[in-house]
């Protein structure tokens, strides 16, 4: 292969000599442009940014994220992870009617699967049918099923789709950028045979599974690595008008561990690797001589929070309704909000790099983050001053004690077997026991945690990490006073208090307007209000770092996308 | 002997219900299930959950779940996997052979290491070499697995050694050549076997010493010493024999060790094997998937034992099971 490569690039040197020997001189940018294109196609791109095998590679029924997303799989609209703004994908272009209702999507013409079938319509419709099946339990149902009620999809022709709404959707294009379309000549038969839900599993041979994106699924190794190829016919063009994407393998290892993962990039085994926070200096001192360069991408789209049970269905309340009464009382929250010491948070878990947080938003949601709402720094005084206010004092043993004399004491749980978890309630206990109160901070199994939160309700304070979202419609059924991860008080009825009925609106004022400056207001309030009431105590976010060799070209980090995010515009240096 | 064969393999049968039955109810009785992680993701509606509970037979009581499996799994069907929708025999299929291959290396490591040592240390017992021996031993056995392998790795990168750091072949495995691919699979090999050998190498050589040196004192040794024997026949042909004994019976429990393999060192040198897997499925209440593991495991300690108590009459001619 090497071979037929030298003996591709002698052919072109030739042509480009002889060009210039004609032309008498002159022409010499011309030579240079045509080798540096050149160049920069082929090369394998290696990583081991995997821990463990995929689940499936299934992107509907699989619950997790599939690894083969983007790379082998596309969508109508993609999100461009530095500006966070919908792009077209599949879809060229889009029009929506005056009310909201009817998208217009026109499809890319002459767009290729994998194994030559050409894509249209058809595919789009035959992926919604899929989903809307009641047999097929799968994710991506939730996002397209607006106010309890389907899209209406028609094939307008082989390559314009319109999607009827029941009501106005404001997340639709963000949606569907997770919203994979599926090749119909490939899964149809499959799925009228009842075994859709078996399709596309690990046992599934690579070549069945083909996509429309820049690379071909060729190799799976268990436990070992997941093999891409270039897909010749990608529809994607450089500025230049070249043919994307240059590299023309992507091996990507399962590496196991965290260790093993930085162990091979050192060995010079890898192209790139996410760094802990914690090895940032001795990596940066490797920096010159393993040839790589160190990325701060900013903070990730993670938020560490804190959350106290104001839940009156609490089987605990009976016993002890004192702990829901400090937990609902505003002014003990924010103080335990000031007593969250995020500067050592920050300097003792992530190294150093990160910064606090404050907002209900991701910190690097450029789009909706509002920066003007009330910020809780680290004072002691001021806790104790929102102690006082909410009718709460001391004893003779500094211990805080409620109204009616009683010690402030609960238990604080996080996840087990996180270490960036564990250390971070022991800094946040650590502040809490510093305004008096009697804190027991217990790592506990997840399961049984998750279990605490969602169907036993008898927590008192948690420390967890979640994902966060570009599009703040997806964190709706945190948000909603109906919502099943409304942690702190889930599935009300009747939104228990005012601001919750508030959020309620907003989120849906937010979710069925399409004016961008609009919902970002109603955003903004939201954000105010979370801030104002702390249902939920952000604690500090970490940067994420990469580590990439200098031989990679074209990195653009950033928190979002990771380094892979612009895989098809990235090409190796010879 | 034939029918004593017979009675132990139809021993089998009740001891393998007793203890699939435990397992079952011992993963039933920790908190939560398989679908427990996917509550706390805000993209996944309660509705998703519940329709993957009755998708999964979650819902019904464990006693009719593990009344299903059994019989499922006396049609030879062991149900799919929930993390890898897939079969639970194509999960385990291809790990399976991996992990054979780790734990025979390593087999070959500790006992080709230790048997020698084992037998010179009793020999000279108390000599200077004998002590040596023994310190090194012993350090193999306390050093944990994990660190062991990571400490590995960290040297094979601070020196630049020609070994890769994980995995089971490499990217350009593919187009290797037969005796490449060997070589290549060889390579990998290295860094777990010694883990996982060298942790063993103590307690087997402490063992065969310590036999060793209670047959040297016998009086058929000093007999055949007294005959004018050459020592090295003395040692390997009198007395070796005799205390190879209680190792046979080891040698049955290591068999059914083979396939559960060795998570932790499987995942810090990401050898893709049934431990990992098997640690995996375990912290996801994967429970089909665990079951045909353990199964496994256990159909391989009973035929093990078989094993080693036939190896013991090959060896000892006076143990007749008749």
């Amino acid at each position: 292969m090497n071979k037929m490569r030298n003996l591709k690039l002698m052919v072109v040197l030739l042509l480009a000599t002889s060009l210039i020997l004609t032309a008498c001189g002159g022409k010499e940018s011309a030579k240079s442009e045509q080798s540096s294109r050149d160049d920069k196609y082929g090369g394998t791109l290696i990583t081991a940014d995997l821990l463990s095998d995929p689940g499936s590679f299934n992107p509907i029924t699989s619950s997790e994220h599939s690894e083969i997303v983007g790379i082998v799989l596309e969508s109508l609209t993609d999100r461009n992870a530095e500006t966070l703004e919908i792009e077209p994908e599949l879809a060229k272009s889009w029009e929506v009617s005056e009310d909201g209702l009817k998208w217009t999507f026109h499809l890319r013409e002459n767009v290729k699967w994998h194994d030559g079938e050409p894509f249209s319509a058809d595919d789009v419709i035959f992926t919604y049918q899929v989903v809307y099946d009641e047999n097929i339990p799968n994710s991506s149902k939730d996002g397209m099923i607006i106010g309890g009620e389907k899209i209406e999809v028609l094939k307008v022709d082989d390559y314009t789709v319109k999607l009827i709404l029941p009501q106005p959707y404001a997340p639709l294009l963000s949606q569907l950028n997770g919203f994979v379309i599926l090749p119909k000549h490939k899964l149809y038969q499959t799925w009228q045979a009842g075994k859709f839900n078996q399709s596309w599993g690990i046992d599934t041979k690579v070549s069945e599974i083909v996509g429309t994106g820049p690379y071909k699924f060729v190799d799976y190794k268990t436990g070992e690595r997941l093999v891409f190829e270039r897909n010749p016919y990608y529809w994607k063009k450089d500025q230049e008008g070249n043919q994307l994407p240059y590299i023309d393998r992507i091996v990507r290892q399962i590496a196991g561990s965290r260790e093993t993962q930085v162990l091979k990039f050192e060995k010079g085994e890898t192209h790139l690797v996410g760094i802990k926070n914690s090895d940032y200096n001795r990596m940066k001192a490797m920096e010159e001589q393993k040839n790589f360069t160190l990325y701060d991408a900013g903070p990730t789209w993670f938020k560490s929070l804190i959350s106290f049970n104001q839940n009156p269905n609490n089987p605990n309340v009976k016993e002890q309704p004192w702990k829901y009464e400090w937990f609902t009382n505003i002014h003990f929250r924010r103080a335990a909000a000031y007593a969250v010491d995020r500067e050592t948070i920050i300097n003792q878990v992530y190294a150093g790099f990160g910064q606090p947080d404050f907002n209900a938003v991701s910190a690097p949601n450029k789009r909706f983050l509002n920066p003007d709402i009330r910020k809780y720094p680290y004072s002691l005084d001021q806790a104790r001053a929102e102690l006082k206010k909410g009718g709460f004092s001391w004893n003779d043993q500094g211990q805080l004690i409620d109204r009616d004399g009683r010690v402030v004491e609960f238990t604080f749980v996080t996840n087990a077997g996180n270490e960036l978890s564990e250390a971070n309630l022991n800094i946040i206990a650590n502040g809490w026991k510093e305004l008096g109160m009697v804190v027991h901070a217990i790592p506990i199994d997840f399961s049984k945690l998750v279990r605490q939160l969602t169907s036993e309700y008898t927590w008192d304070a948690f420390f967890l990490y979640l994902t966060g979202s570009p599009e703040p419609n997806s964190g709706s059924n945190v948000w909603k006073s109906s919502g099943n991860l409304h942690m702190w008080n889930p599935k009300q009825q009747e939104p228990a208090t005012q601001w919750e009925a508030r959020i309620d609106e907003l989120f849906l004022k937010g979710a069925t307007t399409s004016d961008y400056e609009e919902r970002k207001k109603y955003y903004d309030q939201w954000q105010e209000i979370v801030a104002d009431q702390v249902p939920v105590i952000y604690t500090a976010v970490a940067d994420s770092i990469y580590g990439v060799r200098n031989t990679l070209k074209n990195v653009r980090p950033n928190a979002l996308g990771g380094v892979l995010w612009n895989l098809e515009e990235l090409y190796l240096e010879k | 002997m034939l029918t004593y064969l017979a009675k132990r393999l139809l021993q089998v049968i009740p001891l393998l219900l007793i203890i699939s039955m435990v397992s079952f109810f011992i993963m039933q009785l920790t908190p939560g299930d398989y679908l427990e992680t996917l509550k706390m993701n805000p993209d996944i509606s309660e509705e998703l959950i519940n329709d993957l509970k009755i998708k999964y037979g979650l819902d019904k009581n464990p006693v009719e779940q593990y009344f299903r499996w059994l019989w499922r799994v006396l049609h030879l069907d062991f149900g799919r996997s929930f993390k890898w929708n897939a079969p639970v025999t194509d999960v385990i299929g291809s790990r399976l052979l991996n992990t054979l291959i780790l734990s025979l290396a390593a087999m070959i490591i500790s006992w080709g290491i230790a048997i020698p040592i084992g037998i010179h240390s009793a020999v000279k017992k108390y000599s200077w070499s004998d002590n040596i021996l023994g310190i090194f031993a012993f350090i193999g056995l306390s050093i944990p697995n994990f660190f062991f392998a990571l400490l590995l790795l960290f040297l094979i990168v601070k020196f630049n050694l020609n070994l890769p750091i994980g995995g089971m072949t490499s990217v350009d495995y593919e187009w290797l050549s037969p005796w490449a691919k060997i070589i290549d699979i060889l390579k990998h090999l290295l860094v777990p076997a010694i883990v996982l050998g060298t942790a063993s190498v103590a307690g087997l050589m402490r063992q065969m010493r310590g036999q060793m040196i209670d047959v040297m004192r016998e009086d058929y040794i000093r007999t055949a010493r007294a005959k004018g024997l050459k020592e090295k026949k003395v040692i390997y042909k009198h007395a070796f024999r005799n205390a190879i004994n209680p190792l046979i019976t080891i040698f049955g429990f290591q068999l059914s060790g083979l396939l559960s393999g060795a998570a932790l060192t499987e995942i810090v040198t990401a050898w893709p094997g049934m431990g990992r897997m098997m640690l995996e499925a375990v912290r996801a209440k994967d429970i089909y998937l665990v079951m045909a593991g353990l199964m496994m495991g256990s159909i391989l300690l009973v035929i093990g034992n078989l094993v080693a108590d036939i190896l013991l009459s090959v060896v000892d001619p006076r143990i007749r099971y008749d």
